[in-house]
């Protein structure tokens, strides 16, 4: 009999990993609430600032931290997991899956192109060619 | 599973009857009740609990059918009504007697702790208690007889916004356990939408819609905007229009609008719902 009361207490007093990380959701934002939950936890994935193997909070847990809707936190989780960039371990929870290299270089390249658009934007404001967009570029390239 | 199940209910009261009624309330979610006086919130609530007895359908609840050996179930549903559950002269340390006599469960350090954080004292008589006192006490016994189910009929009516915001934080705590749920009936929309998962609308005795909170916030916006603008607008996108005499104030269905370009606002759940329960 004591020996299962003190792993009672053992299992009810499990040490939780504590994590400090940033959360931030704004009701005021444009964005849907799972969808800035997503951005963040991918943003701290990606930044390195939650490592590979590291457990996420509770679905639960965090949900009534932030005093948002377990469903729209399930959500985020569900499409960072479907991403790759989490997974889950039936009974223990969500974990930070490995650097995915492809899932980096397509963030990179997302960033390229985005950037690429706003010099496409400003060009033709200023009446630039293309040709000569990429003349600046090649420049910029040979004085690095 | 689910902690409440619904199937094709129909009850009359005298003239008053409610019709098709289907609701799931998942295990470990919160639904908020909302409705009109009269839309049929409270006989909802005593279907589920067993007081009346639907004339046609099936009310599970926690898994089991609440015709049938119910008293055991029972044990693990918390009903908080609008009005208090005890005698005005019972002080604290005579409900916990009480409530351990009554309820295997019964979990007196809990109760305790409870008291001490809510500033309540054991050898007051209830009836000096205030408002948001008596609510707290209502809801601390549900959660420490061992319910895993609270059903709370206007909970925080009268209330001041600080005994408000302390009862939301209550529930928040309450379904941190994945097998705690909530039906909560509230006129207080604000409550609602900072606490629960789904809303359900009842209008005359008829269930409206049952829809994620969070959904609902995503697919109405509020817009402001001329009469010329309005008359861009795809019609089937118009949930509603009022008018300022200066300007039309309109609710949007974002989904069907196609695309034009207009400047639009986030709505609150109040506004979405007095709109819908107009219609």
């Amino acid at each position: 009999m004591l020996q299962l009361y003190i792993l009672y207490i053992y299992s009810k007093n499990d040490l939780k990993l504590v994590i400090h990380i940033n959360i931030v959701i704004s009701n005021k934002k444009d964005a849907p609430i799972y969808q800035q939950m997503y951005d963040q936890i991918k943003n701290l994935i990606i930044s390195g600032e939650l490592s590979p193997g590291e457990p996420l909070p509770s679905i639960r847990g965090i949900a009534k931290d932030l005093k948002i809707s377990v469903i729209t936190t399930k959500r985020a989780y569900d499409e960072l997991e479907k991403d790759g960039y989490i997974y889950t371990v039936q009974g223990k929870g969500c974990f930070v899956a490995e650097k995915n290299k492809d899932l980096i270089m397509e963030e990179n390249l997302k960033k390229i192109e985005e950037h690429i658009a706003e010099i496409y934007e400003i060009a033709d404001i200023c009446g630039l060619e293309q040709n000569e967009i990429i003349k600046m570029f090649i420049l910029y390239g040979e004085e690095r | 599973m689910n902690a409440i199940e619904i199937k094709d209910v129909n009850k009359t009261l005298g003239q008053f009857s409610m019709k098709d009624i289907n609701l799931n309330l998942p295990t470990g979610c919160i639904m908020g009740l909302v409705g009109k006086n009269g839309a049929g919130k409270t006989t909802l609530i005593k279907l589920i609990l067993g007081i009346a007895k639907a004339d046609s359908g099936t009310i599970t609840v926690l898994g089991c059918d609440n015709r049938k050996h119910f008293k055991y179930t029972k044990q693990y549903i918390g009903y908080v009504p609008d009005s208090g559950i005890f005698d005005e002269n019972y002080t604290l340390i005579k409900i916990n007697k009480l409530m351990g006599g009554i309820y295997r469960e019964w979990n007196e350090p809990l109760f305790l702790e409870y008291a001490k954080k809510f500033h309540l004292s054991l050898d007051q008589k209830i009836k000096e208690f205030s408002k948001g006192m008596k609510a707290k006490l209502s809801i601390m016994t549900a959660i420490c007889h061992g319910a895993k189910l609270l059903i709370m009929d206007e909970p925080t009516t009268g209330l001041d916004p600080v005994a408000r915001d302390e009862i939301v934080n209550i529930l928040f705590e309450f379904t941190r356990e994945e097998d705690c749920s909530v039906l909560i009936s509230s006129h207080i929309v604000s409550d609602l939408e900072k606490l629960c998962d789904y809303i359900c609308l009842i209008d005359n005795g008829q269930i409206q819609f049952i829809e994620e909170k969070d959904e609902i916030l995503e697919k109405y916006v509020l817009c402001n905007c001329t009469t010329e603008q309005y008359n861009d607008i795809p019609k089937e996108a118009v949930i509603s229009v009022e008018n300022t005499n200066y300007s039309l104030k309109l609710i949007l269905d974002k989904s069907k609008l196609n695309g034009i370009d207009l400047e639009t606002e986030k709505t609150t759940l109040e506004d979405v719902l007095i709109h819908m329960i107009k219609v």
